[in-house]
């Protein structure tokens, strides 16, 4: 557990850096930068708001960002038919049109508290599309960071806390990639080592308009249920614009697949009715 | 029509200071425990632009990282301005004189979940859940508290030292990172 907290904190300060250290930043795209989910409310900030749609945020991204092109996500190796408890699996988001895309997911219970643990590949094993390409060194886009439970939310001490190695349970693990040019996100996530219930993969991904507001944003929803071992036949259970490829373990999510997905349960009701 | 004119009811509110068309008294709750406590919380909670941040709600709440005020000539994330909370906080103890006290008013209540004593409102999240599930979240107990006071309106200067409040909090978390970064170096 404590090498996961290192590898997340390692990242989260490489991240950190690396917005330190950007020479010309992009324009204000509201919350790329993972600080500005930390920061006050008051002062721009989230104030602890990671708009992740999880159980413990409520909400994603679309709550403000609006009238632009949703992108298209791709989510591969999510344990779509349940997870096994104590099980590692290896979780690749991406996306297409990558420079001015982020995105924030997060895997927890119905109530929100965090579902297993994540952890980020190592420095040596991250692939070109998986890094920056406005920083000057290329640095890995994925944070992952440990993010106050909501009822602590906007306490920036807390915050302080759930960056330390002994953490409280409690901290939210939140994937965040800034507005950088990178292409995809890769994390380990394993599953709790006890039957949990079913769990929630939620995120949304925001293809900006860079014009330092929320208008003019696409946002595509992430959202699936992941079945525990003792739901029997759960199935794939999707929510937002998401849909199950026949491709084992994928995901796609766009405005369009949810819309086909509307569509799609409209006719197997239809089929249904006119069955009966 | 009933939502009209009860929009123009709480618009006059606004407009004849302390008294609104019922004659009820609009309290003037404590401008600096606003800025501090409340206007936060709202930003945080409520300001989203398809949500009270809208021009649309009567309870508009604007802001840094939300709607501004003059979006012409205010960056979003530029910070705090007089003009903006003493706009947030107008709409916001014009919404206390709804109800026969603070508790009743619809700023209490519509972002209470029904079941813990609140009323509808379309702003439920994702989950159909409302703002807030119980009278004891933190959110609430701030608006509650801040509710009962009083005093007179934010001040400039109660804005100036909410907005050094800010930056200094945000430059002691930068500095954090910074420690644990170098930390993380040894």
């Amino acid at each position: 557990m404590s090498g996961t907290s290192k590898l997340g904190r390692g990242a989260l300060l490489a991240a950190f850096a690396a917005s330190l250290s950007a020479a010309h930043p992009p324009r204000a795209q509201a919350y790329s930068d993972f600080k500005q989910f930390a920061y006050p409310s008051n002062g721009g900030g989230g104030g602890g708001r990671f708009y992740t749609g999880s159980p413990a945020d409520g909400y994603t991204c679309r709550i403000c960002h609006e009238g632009g092109q949703a992108p298209e996500a791709r989510v591969h190796g999510l344990p779509l038919d349940g997870y096994k408890p104590g099980a590692e699996y290896e979780i690749t988001v991406d996306w297409w049109d990558g420079d001015a895309l982020s995105t924030a997911l997060e895997l927890t219970d119905s109530e929100g508290r965090p579902a297993g643990s994540v952890r980020l590949p190592p420095e040596s094993s991250v692939q070109n599309p998986e890094r920056c390409k406005q920083a000057e060194d290329e640095v890995i886009a994925g944070t992952l960071v440990s993010v106050p439970p909501p009822n602590h939310r906007s306490e920036l001490a807390y915050f302080d806390m759930c960056t330390q190695r002994d953490r409280p349970e409690d901290c939210r693990q939140v994937i965040s990639v800034p507005a950088c040019g990178s292409g995809r996100v890769r994390f380990a996530w394993k599953a709790p080592s006890f039957d949990l219930g079913p769990i929630w993969f939620s995120g949304a991904v925001v293809s900006s308009n860079d014009d330092g507001n929320t208008t003019g944003d696409g946002v595509a929803e992430i959202g699936t249920l992941l079945a525990s071992p003792s739901e029997v036949d759960a199935g794939v259970r999707t929510y937002a614009g998401c849909s199950a490829l026949p491709a084992p373990r994928t995901l796609q999510c766009t405005w369009l697949a949810g819309m086909l997905a509307v569509i799609a349960a409209l006719r197997l009701l239809a089929r249904a009715r006119s069955t009966r | 029509m009933r939502r009209g004119l009860w929009l123009g009811v709480l618009t006059l509110c606004v407009g004849c200071a302390d008294t609104d068309a019922a004659g009820n008294s609009v309290p003037i709750p404590d401008g600096r425990l606003f800025v501090n406590e409340v206007y936060p919380v709202l930003l945080r909670d409520c300001a989203f632009s398809s949500c009270h941040g809208s021009r649309d709600r009567f309870l508009q709440v604007l802001g840094p990282g939300r709607p501004r005020l003059d979006p012409d000539t205010t960056e979003v994330t530029d910070p705090m301005r007089h003009d903006e909370v003493l706009y947030s906080y107008e709409r916001a103890r014009s919404m206390l004189s709804t109800g026969a006290t603070a508790t009743k008013s619809l700023l209490l209540l519509k972002p209470l979940e029904f079941s813990a004593g609140g009323q509808g409102h379309r702003g439920a999240d994702d989950y159909g859940r409302n703002v807030y599930r119980s009278k004891h979240e933190p959110g609430i107990q701030a608006i509650l508290s801040w509710a009962y006071t009083t005093g007179s309106p934010p001040s400039e200067e109660d804005v100036r030292a909410a907005n050094d409040k800010v930056l200094s909090m945000q430059e002691q978390f930068d500095e954090h990172l910074t420690n644990e970064q170098q930390q993380e170096q040894l």
